[in-house]
This record gives C-alpha cells, sequence and structure tokens, in this order.
C-alpha cells in the first residue's frame, strides 16, 4: 500500500472503531491532531495529542483507548452518563483557547454521528479564509503549515517544561532545614556553596536540560540519541562550572533529571507505551554499556568497596526509589517536602554522603538515625540538622532525587502519560 | 449490490455506490459551494474510466481533496462489485 491509501484506510480504520465503540458507550470523544502532509506520524502529531492528554484528567476513572495508523496517532476517550453536547461546549473552548487548540481536532461523537454546535466554521491555520477552504483549494504548503506547528508546538513545550524544571529546582533549594545542604538560610555543610550560586547554576543548566528535551524528538537510533544527549549533557556541566567558578552544585541532577527529561521527550514525541521509567533504564543501560567502575571517584570506589552504586544504580533501576518516593510526596508542602527528602536519605544510595561520613558503618549509621526520626517532633529535626552541619554531612545525591521526584509530580499533574 | 467507502472526518468523504436503473450522483459537500462541479467532475470521470454505468452514487463530503475523493469512489466501487 502506498502512503495515500494507508492514510485513507486508517482514516476509515478509526471512524468503524468509534463506531463501534458508540455500541457500548453514549459518548465518544477523539483527540487527534490536526496535521498537513503525508507524514502523519511525526513528532508533532504526538506532541499535540499529549498536550491535549489532560482532557483525560477531567472525566472521573475514564476509559480511554490509545492507538496509531497510517492516518496518525489518537486517543478515544469512552463516556457514559455525560450530556454530548456540553462536552462537546467544553472540547470547543478548550479548541480555541488553548495555544496549540488551532492544530487539534477534538471531536465528540454520539449514535447520531458528529456532534455539532459550532456556529462559525474553524479559520485557517495561515490566513483568514475558512479552513476548509485553504484545504481543498491547497492555498498554502504543507511546508508552510508544518513550520508553523512546529515552531508553536516547540514554544508551547519549551515554556511548559521550562517553568516545570525552575519550579522543582526552586522547590528543593528553598526547603529549609535541610540537613547540611544549602537552603535560602544557609551554606549548611557546603561553605563553598549558597543559595544565590545555586540559582546561577539553576540558570546555567535549564537551557541544556529542555535541549536534551528537544533532542528526542529526532528519529535517531537509541545509541546514537544517547551518544547526543550525553553531549549535551557535558555542555551543560561546563556552563555550570563557569557560572559558579568551578563549584559542583549540580552536576547528579543533570544527570539523574537530565535522563528524566529525555525519557519524557521521548515518549511524548512517539508512539510509546513504555513507561517514563522503563525508557530511563533502557537509557541507562546503554550509557553504561563500558563503563569503567575501576576509577579513582569517591563513587567508583564507594562501588569497588561496598557496591553502594549512587545514581548510576538508580538510573539503571529505573528510578526505582523515585518511584517510591513519589507515594510519599503526597503534595509541596514543606513537610511533604522533608518527609519524601528523607526517604530518599534512607533508601536511595547517596554516594556523597558516603564520601562525607568518612566510612561505611558512619553512612549506615546515619540513615538508621533518619530511620529513626519523627517528623513531628521539632526538636530532634532541629537536633538532627545541627547534627549534620557540625559533621559537615551533607545529601547531595538525595536532594537530586528530590528534585526529580517533584518533577515527575508536577508533569503528571500537568499531563497525562499515554498508555 | 452496495458498496460503501470512506469517512465523514474532515478533509475525507463518505461514498456510497449501488446498482440502479440509470446513474444518479448527489453531493453533499461542506464545500459545495465552490467545489461542486469540480467533484461532479471527479466522481464522473471515474465512473467513465471504470466503465461504469447504472448506479447511484452519494457523497457526503467534508472537504475532501479529488484524489481521496477518487480513491474512496474507487473502493465503494470494488465494495459494491464484493457484494452480493
Amino acid at each position: 500500500m502506498n502512503i495515500l491509501d494507508d492514510i485513507l484506510s486508517g482514516r476509515e480504520k478509526r471512524s468503524k472503531l468509534i463506531e463501534e465503540y458508540l455500541n457500548f458507550y453514549e459518548t465518544v470523544v477523539s483527540i487527534k491532531a490536526n496535521m498537513p502532509g503525508t507524514e502523519k506520524n511525526n513528532y508533532l502529531s504526538y506532541l499535540l495529542i499529549n498536550a491535549f492528554s489532560f482532557i483525560l484528567k477531567s472525566f472521573p476513572s475514564v476509559t480511554y483507548d490509545y492507538h496509531q495508523n497510517g492516518d496518525g496517532p489518537f486517543v478515544l476517550i469512552l463516556l457514559n452518563g455525560f450530556e454530548a453536547k456540553s462536552i462537546k461546549r467544553q472540547m470547543i473552548s478548550i479548541e480555541e483557547h488553548h495555544k496549540l487548540g488551532r492544530f487539534i481536532d477534538l471531536d465528540v461523537y454520539d449514535r447520531y454521528g458528529t456532534v455539532t454546535i459550532r456556529e462559525q466554521k474553524r479559520k485557517c491555520i495561515i490566513c483568514d479564509n475558512q479552513a476548509s477552504f485553504c484545504m481543498r483549494n491547497q492555498r498554502h504548503t504543507d511546508l508552510e503549515i508544518l513550520d508553523i506547528i512546529d515552531k508553536k508546538a516547540k514554544m508551547f513545550y519549551e515554556n511548559s517544561i521550562s517553568q516545570i524544571l525552575n519550579q522543582s529546582i526552586m522547590e528543593e533549594l528553598e526547603l529549609d532545614p535541610k540537613f547540611g545542604l544549602v537552603t535560602p538560610y544557609t551554606s549548611g555543610s557546603h561553605p563553598d556553596m549558597n543559595y544565590e550560586l545555586m540559582i546561577k547554576a539553576k540558570e546555567a543548566i535549564m537551557p541544556y536540560l529542555i535541549e536534551m528535551f528537544f533532542e528526542t524528538f529526532k528519529n535517531l537510533k537509541e545509541i546514537d540519541l544517547i551518544r547526543n544527549l550525553q553531549s549535551i549533557g557535558k555542555s551543560a556541566e561546563t556552563a555550570m562550572f563557569k557560572a559558579t567558578q568551578g563549584v559542583n552544585a549540580y552536576k547528579g541532577l543533570i544527570f539523574n533529571l537530565g535522563l528524566i527529561i529525555s525519557s519524557i521527550g521521548y515518549k511524548l514525541s512517539r508512539y510509546e507505551k513504555r513507561t517514563i521509567f522503563d525508557i530511563s533504564q533502557s537509557f541507562a543501560k546503554q550509557l553504561f554499556l563500558d563503563y569503567d567502575y575501576s576509577s579513582a571517584s569517591y563513587g567508583d570506589k564507594a562501588f569497588q568497596e561496598h557496591s553502594i552504586k549512587g545514581i548510576r544504580g538508580e538510573a539503571l533501576s529505573g528510578f526505582s526509589t523515585v518511584k517510591e518516593a513519589l507515594k510519599k510526596l503526597f503534595d509541596l508542602s514543606t513537610y511533604s517536602k522533608i518527609q519524601t527528602l528523607i526517604f530518599l536519605i534512607i533508601n536511595s544510595e547517596d554516594t556523597s554522603l558516603y564520601q562525607r561520613a568518612g566510612s561505611y558503618e558512619k553512612y549506615l549509621c546515619i540513615k538508621e538515625m533518619f530511620a529513626g526520626l519523627d517528623l513531628n517532633n521539632t526538636e530532634d529535626v532541629m537536633k538532627i540538622n545541627d547534627y549534620c552541619i557540625a559533621n559537615n554531612l551533607s545529601f547531595g545525591g538525595s536532594a537530586d532525587l528530590l528534585v526529580v521526584t517533584v518533577f515527575i509530580k508536577v508533569f503528571n499533574e500537568k499531563y497525562q502519560f499515554l498508555e | 449490490m452496495k458498496g460503501i467507502a470512506g469517512s465523514k472526518e474532515s478533509n475525507d468523504c463518505l461514498i456510497s455506490v449501488e446498482t440502479n436503473d440509470k446513474t444518479t450522483i448527489e453531493i453533499n459537500s461542506i464545500v459545495g459551494a465552490f467545489f461542486y462541479n469540480q467533484i461532479l467532475k471527479t466522481i464522473e470521470d471515474t465512473l467513465t474510466e471504470q466503465g461504469l454505468k447504472n448506479v447511484k452514487v452519494v457523497v457526503v463530503d467534508k472537504g475532501a481533496l479529488d484524489y481521496t475523493i477518487k480513491s474512496r469512489l474507487l473502493t465503494a466501487i470494488e465494495r459494491m462489485k464484493e457484494d452480493v
């Protein structure tokens, strides 16, 4: 079959599928990208439908079906007990107000067919004419239209990801007390750092993390993608060291968050049913395919002597500790964040703690101390905080994982991962 | 004998073809005001090309391009021939 036949037969199959669902459901809502040209499965189609996956969250315990065929990807939301016209009105409002609304079709079907209440016909993406006329006349080239969609979609995601990125780093940085980590009020156990320096480092690394997100849209072999991501990560480190004049503020974070952001970008830009955790695990495996643990770094020594795998281990496990930590992070209150940080201190393999503890015994002993801590006892919390600073302890690895946990939580509130 | 192909999605059309005592073509298009003749010509040309007479063709068009209309019509004809 040629591409055109593929598109036409895909469209027909989709319409048949909707008809079949209407035997069991009163209303079907379809989310589909409005994509010109013959390549209906490009990354833009996927970015678009994922930008509207939040609609799934507006229905309690929703049933949906996620598919792709020659006509591109689509989501069908299957509903009973809703008034089709009122859903259609909501969908029109989203199409009209969302920044990418012009590029998405939110169609509502009931047993009489397509539900329509739109008075005004949709306008063309480029000019002021009615869309169906420009389309029929092929007034604009596909490239012209694709270019506009590409710009708008990238702008949308850049804003969205920057905002979540900034928020998640700040949620961690502003947290106090933090057991030797830098907060707005103390440098903790880091005389070479302070709050302002961390902000500078954050500003320096953010553009690179966003670049990683965009890099995943490319249609590359996974191993080539990993190499590219690695090189963006290196540039991020260089930019960070330049901003901090040589202080390592966020090297671990570049790695952890870079992997998670890349996994999210990868998932959102193609037909990918694996979870972001599975994707990050697969990325990490390729990244460390030929890793040599015999170097002299603390992380490697920790691995050789006590098989503490640190952030590498966490990534290779598909961020299994972060997955658990997400269950602890009920909201973004100070209490909830500290509770999550402590969970990470106890359960993750933090090589920066290992380095500062000085011995494996002390490393375990400190974790034990945190395991016995009652968060409601403010006095004990302050005591352990003072103890950590007095003993020059810190938990950089756990702090990075807290940022990652917050990032995923906030992202998850705005988007729904399609499975 | 009857065959149906296509959908009522935007930029598509739903076409049905069935045997009849004469050839009739019915077109209902959202862009009919401007493109009725062009759609009609595509249908007529395709029928001639296929040497097909005495069929009733009904087109519900949602702004499909000519090649889509032609392709949907060909599939509908094929399905009609398979329909016993």
